[in-house]
């Protein structure tokens, strides 16, 4: 991962690994999550088949589950999951062998460690696709079409493998990141959470401040022109391997950022991406953090996409403000009870995975398990509630 | 309701306490008995268990809980934005003849309730208790919990009787007489309560300080061939029956509770909590029943632990809720890692069911 830029949002650990906490930050916006199977409300039978693949079908109940990318894929990482029961594992591309020079996956790479997974009665619940993956085409580079080809591959390899979904994002921010090694404008982390845990935070002033446009400057029609030969390209190829498509929103939730116009911030928004290509399979990635930031309705935005069986993962924080200026709390910390949320989805018919998506950073917490395991424990305090 | 944490003796500093604030705690339930005093090394931080020998050696008799120290824990707690609930537990050294029924009986009831009313000028609104000869004996630690995290439970009854010098499952007297406690009947333990509650709750009462019962924890008629009190659900009524002073409370353990052989954990809280009779909530999961049950993690047990807390809202408990135990995580912060979950769990439920209607 020696592409990944140490900056303050990237911070990379002693043992020369990248957090996941870190890594989550700049993928946050690119976090991908499973989508498991669920009662789709307004999908084809063929669609509801599709969701569960072998692994999900055999015995699993179909309800929501928690998952969370554990700090390295160890025998001792996965146990430690499976005792706070998580069973749905989520994996980085990269931390599949090869990936990182082929920038696509590989049935014979992949396969020993979905087996080792299995092996610990888990599955891999949902992949996180890196945050480079789509650069060229996101910063409008003749190798675009190289990239969708190796996406396309990638996903045809899940779908072998039975994965359900994929996580990824179409943020310019993150392909600057990336390739270019800069920290994203306007982010920092600070000892601004209760018992002094340093939480992640956003200021678009001081994001306004960095005033360079490395990817120059994207217009909206530009940045819908680059989206929409995505979603054309790709959702074609996930329909036909049954892999759902989770698609983050913008993070920050903020435009113009960083000399681009970001247009994934609205529940129009949403609405226009999943028309360009209607699929089952095209579907969004409930990011509960960014949706908040962005002033949307988190209910509302559930009881748009959820009845429709658009919600392919969803993950969550605590947030604390808005897209202006904000900073990312403990769960029950934010600015939102997140309850209703969670109640929400349950009554919508979601039963895919609720992601432990970003943590605040405790001193002494290697691997982040004792924040990890809190919120795990949340999300299924949660679950428990809205099961009544 | 309030989410507490329960620490042991070692763990009251500053980490912990920022640890408690971290989690999303408001209060905390303190030991002030060193448990592992003198005793072989086991587990660093978790519950004690120890073997027939118990844990550790009991504290000093002569040195009372000292006004000075109560009011340094509750001004470093509240530093964290923190409360201390209760105190959990008197040490065997300053009550072990109000136990037995021994000649220095009476002068410990006099330093129990010097202590009581420290307590209470200290602002600290509860003492947690746990009249018993055996004490917290008999149980086996092992991989019992989701993952092979590991955890304690029973593993049948243990019935060696209790050596002489050893008391509540401490050494009180490194010199005993040869031989083994002497025979006690159920009926002699319950007057020997009814003497100490008589003794106390006046004092309780006038302080502010509600004195809350424990049930036996393993919650089986006789442990180490002494009797026991409250090991059925139905028994802790006789408890409360004792006396309507308001500071005779319970420290209300689910797990404890579920263990019984009889009854309905859920009737059960909504009889004593209706009653306003819970102090504290311990609040753990399990599986089984004595004498062969295993503590679980707070959402893998027999216990529908929501319903329970909303048992609760609903008859209007505005109390601490604490994970008394928790399975110790594999990974390098075993104790930590585990509450940590317990907290989550317990602060989303207590979230979620305060707005519902």
């Amino acid at each position: 991962m020696k592409f990944i830029p140490n900056t303050p949002e990237n911070v990379i650990r002693s043992d020369g690994k990248i957090g996941r906490r870190d890594l989550l930050v700049r993928a946050a916006s690119l976090s991908v999550g499973v989508a498991a199977s669920r009662a789709l409300l307004n999908l084809s039978a063929r669609a509801a088949d599709g969701i569960a693949g072998p692994a999900l079908t055999a015995g699993a109940a179909r309800v929501m589950r928690v998952t969370l990318r554990p700090p390295d894929l160890s025998d001792d990482s996965l146990i430690a999951l499976k005792q706070i029961g998580v069973d749905d594992v989520e994996v980085y591309t990269f931390d599949v062998p090869g990936y990182a020079e082929s920038g696509q996956l590989d049935d014979a790479q992949l396969r020993p460690i979905q087996q080792r997974i299995e092996g610990h009665g888990m599955r891999i619940g949902t992949i996180i696709l890196d945050q480079r993956a789509l650069a060229n085409l996101l910063l409008g580079k003749p190798d675009g079409e190289r990239d969708l080809d190796k996406m396309s591959r990638t996903i045809e390899c899940m779908g072998r493998a039975s994965i359900p979904v994929l996580m990824y994002s179409l943020l310019v921010s993150r392909a600057i990141l990336n390739t270019l090694g800069k920290p994203l404008p306007g982010m920092h982390r600070d000892p601004l959470g209760r018992g002094g845990a340093v939480l992640s935070n956003f200021d678009a002033a001081r994001a306004r401040t960095v005033t360079e446009e490395p990817a120059g400057r994207i217009s909206a029609e530009e940045m819908w022109s680059r989206i929409e030969r995505f979603a054309r390209r790709c959702v074609p190829v996930a329909d036909q391997a049954k892999v759902h498509l989770a698609l983050h929103p913008d993070d920050p939730p903020v435009s113009p950022y960083w000399g681009v116009t970001q247009v994934l911030n609205s529940l129009d928004s949403f609405k226009r991406f999943l028309d360009f290509a209607p699929s089952p399979y095209n579907g969004l990635l409930f990011c509960q953090g960014t949706i908040q930031e962005a002033g949307i309705d988190l209910v509302e935005y559930v009881r748009t996409f959820g009845p429709a069986g658009k919600i392919a993962h969803a993950e969550f924080r605590g947030v604390r403000g808005n897209a202006r200026r904000y900073e990312e709390t403990f769960m029950d910390d934010g600015d939102v009870n997140l309850a209703p949320v969670v109640q929400a989805l349950h009554e919508t018919g979601y039963t895919g995975l609720l992601e432990v998506a970003h943590v605040p950073h405790l001193k002494r917490d290697p691997g982040e398990r004792i924040v990890d395991a809190w919120s795990v424990g949340f999300l299924k305090g949660l679950i428990a509630a809205a099961a009544r | 309701m309030k989410l507490g944490l329960g620490l042991y003796r070692h763990q009251l500093d500053d980490d912990h306490f920022r640890f408690a604030a971290q989690a999303g705690c408001t209060a905390l339930v303190i030991h002030l008995v060193d448990y592992f005093h003198k005793a072989a090394p086991q587990a660093a931080s978790d519950q004690p268990t120890g073997g027939l020998q118990g844990w550790g050696r009991a504290g000093d008799p002569d040195r009372l809980w000292s006004e000075k120290e109560l009011k340094d824990l509750v001004a470093r707690a509240r530093t964290h934005g923190l409360t201390i609930a209760a105190i959990e537990n008197f040490d065997p050294a300053h009550w072990s003849d109000v136990l037995r029924d021994g000649p220095r009986k009476a002068r410990q009831l006099e330093g129990l309730k010097t202590m009581i009313r420290r307590v209470g000028e200290a602002g600290i609104p509860c003492i947690g208790y746990n009249f018993s000869l055996a004490g917290v004996a008999g149980r086996v630690r092992g991989p019992f919990a989701r993952g092979g995290a590991e955890a304690v439970g029973t593993d049948g009854p243990v019935d060696e009787p209790v050596p002489n010098g050893m008391v509540w499952n401490m050494v009180v007297d490194d010199h005993p007489r040869p031989g083994t406690m002497p025979p006690c009947s159920s009926d002699q333990l319950w007057s020997r309560l009814n003497d100490f509650l008589s003794a106390a709750l006046p004092v309780a009462e006038q302080s502010g300080v509600a004195l809350a019962a424990h049930p036996d924890d393993p919650p089986m008629p006789t442990v180490r061939s002494t009797p026991r009190l409250v090991y059925q659900p139905r028994l802790y009524q006789k408890l409360i029956d004792l006396s309507p002073s308001p500071a005779n409370q319970l420290e209300y353990c689910l797990g404890s509770l579920a263990e019984m052989t009889e009854g309905d954990i859920y009737a059960a809280t909504e009889s004593y909590s209706s009653q306003k009779r819970i102090a504290y909530v311990h609040f753990r999961n399990v599986r089984g029943k004595v004498p062969h049950y295993k503590e679980t993690f707070v959402d893998d047990g027999e216990i529908d632990m929501l319903r329970i807390v909303r048992i609760l809202r609903r008859t209007g408990y505005q109390g601490v809720l604490i994970p008394d135990h928790a399975p110790q995580m594999s990974c390098p912060a075993p104790w930590h890692a585990g509450m940590a979950f317990a907290l989550g769990y317990m602060r989303a439920a207590l979230q979620a069911v305060e707005r519902e209607g």
